[in-house]
């Protein structure tokens, strides 16, 4: 009802805990966005890099390359990736201060619940500035 | 650490003890001084006193002489003059009266000139008797003999004057000495009272600052410590004992600080480690209404709830499990055990869950029996394995190897993970140590377990790391006897 048809919002959800992303993936496909699924960090970064998403749902304490790291590679890689929305779902202690240090004012605390974490994935994907994409073809 | 600066200072400090030995051993010191100078002085005025009453007597004593001497005179002259007979009869009793007071006088001689001016008033007294006799002897007549005897007489009196002088200069010597000991008396009695009270005075300042306002300040740290400050620590000074008690409470306040920041980064673990699973749980529920009824979707959406809920019920053991153990409620059954077969079991159990990683188990033929609780152990192969699985993100092989060693067994597990940064080293087998670069969930209690168990067990567990190359543990535990 959100995402319509021919131009779906596309969404990276990077989390190490295998059955969460999927869970979540399968909920957002169900809801017509395009989704995929990095394991840890540095996964999600070359994700990326092969396409930039619409939006990024990013946990925080992961293996190799943390959330903040993510982030902060974000901005320095600077393809178009800071410009990408960040949407923190961590069970963190603390999240509203990784939240301030990442740049992000979306997050929401694990364990959530589907119709909160839509709403902040609309917002986010509404209030975003899309990129000028010189994507090659 | 702060406290660490003071530490160095502390060897120097001096100890209570001594000062209390080096002042009762001033005291006592001052005391003989004191008590030996009030001796001498005391003996000094007996001595004196003494003198003074000797020299008073022999002083009275040349004066009876002479008045007696005179009076013989007069009574002799009297006598000649009159040729009274009765007047011998008082004669006599004065001759024997001089002798008498001479020889007393001779008993109360102070000095050898005293001794030489008795002697010689006796030898002139004789002198005059014997004279007086001879010329009254002689039938002189009275004028005649008064002339004639008179410069005996007078040089007699003289010698008893001289004696009187000679015994009241004695006199005037021994007032002037025991004056001059009195003045050291004084002096001395003066000088120790002012030594005893500034000591005294100097003594308390010291007992006030070294030792009562330290331990005013630390039992204010306690106090405010028990109120929460956890931040209460004491300036380390004074005495070496106290300073030694005052460091012990810093030591002590920090590592209740440091256990107890432990603590609470142990709960945020365990609260983030017990979210994830909830999070899978609470979304998936939702799933099971929201995604399109295919009978396929909805199975794989409860393998996955299920999944979640194991994993929580196993987190909740595991910290149970770990609770316990550092509690050191750790109840053992040992019996013999067979490590290959249970490091078989292991390697066969772990294998199939992370397909990116090579776990291979290396045991020899013949079994290698150890004495210790099975399960125990186990859990020590299976806690070891999984850190190595955990630490090694990027997959890789992961070995274990069991081998008999003399009187041990050997059980090594390595990896080719991240590693274990220098600095971390000494810190992994503590209790509640997540490392900062914590790279995987956990409570940061496998470790601490491990190595409980282990040491229960007899045994001893040690580690190499390199960050980036990978890590290998090396778990020694006793053989059987019958090995």
């Amino acid at each position: 009802m959100t995402a319509s048809g021919s131009s779906a919002a596309r969404i990276l959800i990077v989390d190490d805990d295998v059955d969460m992303g999927e869970i979540l993936a399968e909920i957002l496909t169900a809801r017509g966005y395009e989704v995929r699924v990095a394991r840890d960090g540095e996964e999600g970064i070359l994700r990326m890099r092969e396409e930039l998403p619409d939006l990024l749902v990013l946990d925080v304490e992961m293996p190799r390359l943390d959330g903040p790291g993510v982030a902060y590679r974000m901005l320095i890689e600077n393809a178009g990736m800071q410009l990408v929305p960040v949407v923190l779902v961590s069970g963190v202690v603390g999240l509203a201060g990784v939240a301030a240090r990442v740049g992000t004012p979306y997050c929401i605390a694990k364990p959530a619940a589907i119709a909160p974490l839509m709403v902040l994935i609309e917002r986010a994907l509404a209030e975003r500035i899309p990129p000028t994409r010189e994507q090659p073809g | 650490m702060q406290p660490n600066d003071a530490e160095n200072a502390s060897p120097r400090a001096l100890s209570l003890l001594r000062f209390a030995m080096m002042s009762t051993a001033g005291f006592v010191a001052l005391v003989v001084l004191v008590t030996v100078v009030l001796i001498g002085s005391s003996s000094l005025f007996y001595g004196s006193t003494k003198e003074v009453v000797r020299d008073v007597r022999s002083q009275t004593i040349a004066g009876e002489v002479e008045l007696s001497l005179l009076t013989y005179q007069r009574i002799s002259n009297l006598r000649a003059l009159t040729g009274e007979k009765s007047l011998d009869g008082a004669r006599a009793p004065l001759v024997t009266a001089m002798r008498d007071l001479l020889r007393q006088a001779e008993a109360y001689v102070g000095s050898p000139a005293e001794k030489a001016r008795v002697d010689e008033v006796a030898r002139q007294l004789d002198t005059y008797l014997e004279e007086r006799r001879r010329l009254e002897a002689a039938g002189l007549e009275a004028p005649e003999l008064i002339r004639r005897t008179q410069p005996q007489l007078n040089a007699t009196v003289e010698d008893l004057e001289a004696l009187r002088e000679l015994n009241a200069a004695q006199v005037r010597r021994a007032e002037a000495e025991a004056e001059r000991w009195a003045d050291v008396a004084l002096a001395v009695g003066i000088g120790a009272g002012s030594v005893l009270v500034v000591g005294l005075l100097l003594g308390l300042v010291g007992i006030h600052r070294y030792v009562l306002g330290p331990l005013f300040e630390l039992h204010g740290a306690i106090a405010r410590f028990h109120t929460g400050d956890t931040g209460a620590r004491v300036a380390v000074g004074g005495f070496r004992e106290v300073s030694e008690l005052e460091r012990g409470y810093n030591r002590m306040a920090d590592a209740l600080a440091q256990q107890r920041q432990a603590q609470l980064t142990f709960l945020a673990g365990v609260a983030h480690d017990l979210r994830n699973p909830l999070s899978g749980l609470k979304l998936g529920i939702h799933a099971l209404d929201d995604l399109p009824r295919s009978p396929d979707s909805r199975s794989r959406t409860r393998d996955r709830l299920d999944r979640q809920v194991d994993r929580l019920a196993r987190m909740v053991d595991d910290l149970l499990d770990a609770t316990r153990i550092e509690a050191g409620i750790l109840e053992l059954r040992p019996e013999e055990v067979d490590l290959c077969a249970i490091v078989e079991d292991m390697v066969a159990l772990y294998e199939p869950t992370s397909p990116g990683h090579e776990v291979t188990g290396d045991t020899p033929a013949e079994p290698v029996i150890a004495f210790g609780d099975p399960l125990r152990i186990e859990q020590v192969v299976s806690n070891l394995l999984s850190n190595a699985i955990k630490f090694s993100p990027n997959g890789g092989p992961v070995a274990v190897s069991v081998r008999a060693e003399n009187d041990h067994a050997l059980l090594v597990v390595s990896d080719r993970g991240v590693g274990i940064a220098r600095d971390d080293l000494p810190m992994i087998f503590q209790p509640f140590q997540r490392r900062r670069t914590e790279l995987a969930p956990g409570a940061g209690l496998g470790l601490s377990v491990v190595r409980r168990i282990v040491v229960a067990h007899g045994g001893t567990i040690d580690v190499e790391s390199q960050p980036g190359i990978g890590s290998t543990f090396r778990v020694r535990l006793p053989r059987a006897p019958t090995g």
